[in-house]
């Protein structure tokens, strides 16, 4: 009564032979290769593209006296030309403007009592920059006939203008600097991607169950 | 196109934030938890696509993969970028917190858009077509919608328009060459995930 009863209602049992298993995933079927070389050449491009310089509008500017000058930049260190840069005073108000030249430089004149701000517009990009009346050095003081050495004030102003001069590529760089789009920004963003995905995902599958 | 704070008028920013926020509900009545891990994926892209710059003359653009969102999202694409865009302006400070909702309404919108025109070429299997359709048509579509709202915000419409558009035509040109290449591929490899072919039963 053994020998002739047949599984006929039983599903098939595993597959014995592998050339059989044509419908599964195998790490060898043409899927997973295909994906494999594509999931390379993602990991080659991502070794050496690196974050760059944020994509925003950026403004340097430095003053002596009333006279502002600086340039403007996107990330990545280009220097559009013909960009509007205003310069607006403590209330808000535009007490000068004018557009940017070659290499995104500007230079205007514009008086103000307290802090300045330097706004660069284009194309719904937007920069600014402050200009804090104390650490932007005052208009170079006139010379008196007597040599400088004699006159104290007219001394400490020569030092002061020397000294900005001097440390403006510093504030450059780390101007520049501090909007650098960092790896650890970048992977920081994407844990956050893949925790909400997950905790998402947990939630519903708790409704469900 | 991340707008910042500051340039858009109020009622604009409103009406935006407004029209964003109703996008992300129907997003998320669509969002069934199978397709949680591509919105996940979508979004993940979208967020580091920014980083890839595209020279284009004086100045320079970036990528954003906004119509590849839209085809495998549909309206999804709503919550997706807008989750990428909140962490793209607090990790990167790419675009204002306050212009969020408007950036959203400005990413996910012609992604939707893009998407929906793009459907019926994956559904008669031409996945290179549909991603020229989705990858350019979002771009292009976001550029003019960007346009539309500097111009609402009081910039004259057609100049600020054009330029956008025109400095965007080379990313909508690799865009287009990249979500035709990933649609292809994903066709091929996982038709599963695409929501046009699924709805096809291919």
């Amino acid at each position: 009564m053994g020998q002739d009863m047949e599984p006929q209602n039983v599903e098939p049992g595993p597959r014995r032979h592998p050339a059989d298993a044509r419908d599964q995933p195998r790490h060898d079927g043409w899927r997973w290769r295909y994906t494999r070389s594509l999931l390379f050449a993602l990991a080659l491009l991502a070794a050496t593209a690196s974050p760059a310089a944020a994509h925003k509008l950026k403004v340097f500017a430095t003053a002596e006296g009333p006279h502002v000058q600086g340039y403007v930049y996107l990330g990545g260190g280009v220097r559009p030309e013909g960009v509007p840069v205003r310069v607006l005073g403590p209330d808000g108000r535009v007490i000068a403007e004018t557009t940017t030249g070659p290499e995104g430089r500007f230079s205007l004149d514009a008086a103000a009592d307290g802090a300045r701000t330097v706004v660069a517009t284009t194309e719904g990009h937007q920069g600014t920059w402050t200009l804090d009346p104390a650490v932007e050095p005052a208009a170079p003081a006139s010379t008196t006939g007597d040599t400088p050495a004699t006159d104290t004030a007219a001394l400490e102003s020569l030092v002061e203008h020397a000294v900005a001069r001097q440390i403006v590529p510093l504030r450059e760089q780390l101007s520049a600097y501090e909007d650098r789009t960092r790896w650890h920004d970048v992977l920081g963003g994407l844990g956050w991607i893949a925790g909400l995905f997950g905790l998402v995902a947990w939630v519903s599958a708790r409704r469900k169950g | 196109m991340h707008l910042v704070d500051g340039l858009l008028s109020t009622p604009v920013l409103a009406i935006g934030t407004a029209l964003a926020a109703g996008g992300v509900a129907v997003g998320l009545k669509r969002l069934p938890a199978e397709r949680l891990p591509q919105a996940a994926m979508a979004s993940a892209v979208f967020f580091v696509a920014s980083l890839v710059h595209v020279p284009v003359g004086p100045s320079s653009v970036h990528l954003l993969m906004s119509g590849l969102a839209g085809v495998v999202l549909g309206w999804a694409a709503f919550p997706a970028l807008l989750v990428a865009l909140a962490l793209q302006a607090v990790f990167f400070g790419f675009g204002g917190l306050t212009a969020l909702g408007v950036n959203t309404l400005l990413m996910a919108g012609p992604a939707v858009l893009a998407g929906m025109l793009a459907g019926p070429l994956l559904k008669r299997g031409k996945p290179v077509a549909a991603g020229v359709v989705a990858g350019g048509g979002a771009i292009v579509l976001g550029a003019t919608l960007c346009g539309v709202l500097l111009a609402a915000s009081g910039e004259a419409f057609l100049p600020i328009a054009r330029t956008l558009v025109l400095l965007h035509l080379p990313v909508a040109a690799i865009e287009a060459a990249v979500t035709g290449a990933a649609l292809s591929f994903l066709l091929r490899v996982r038709p599963e995930s695409l929501p046009a072919t699924a709805r096809a039963g291919a």
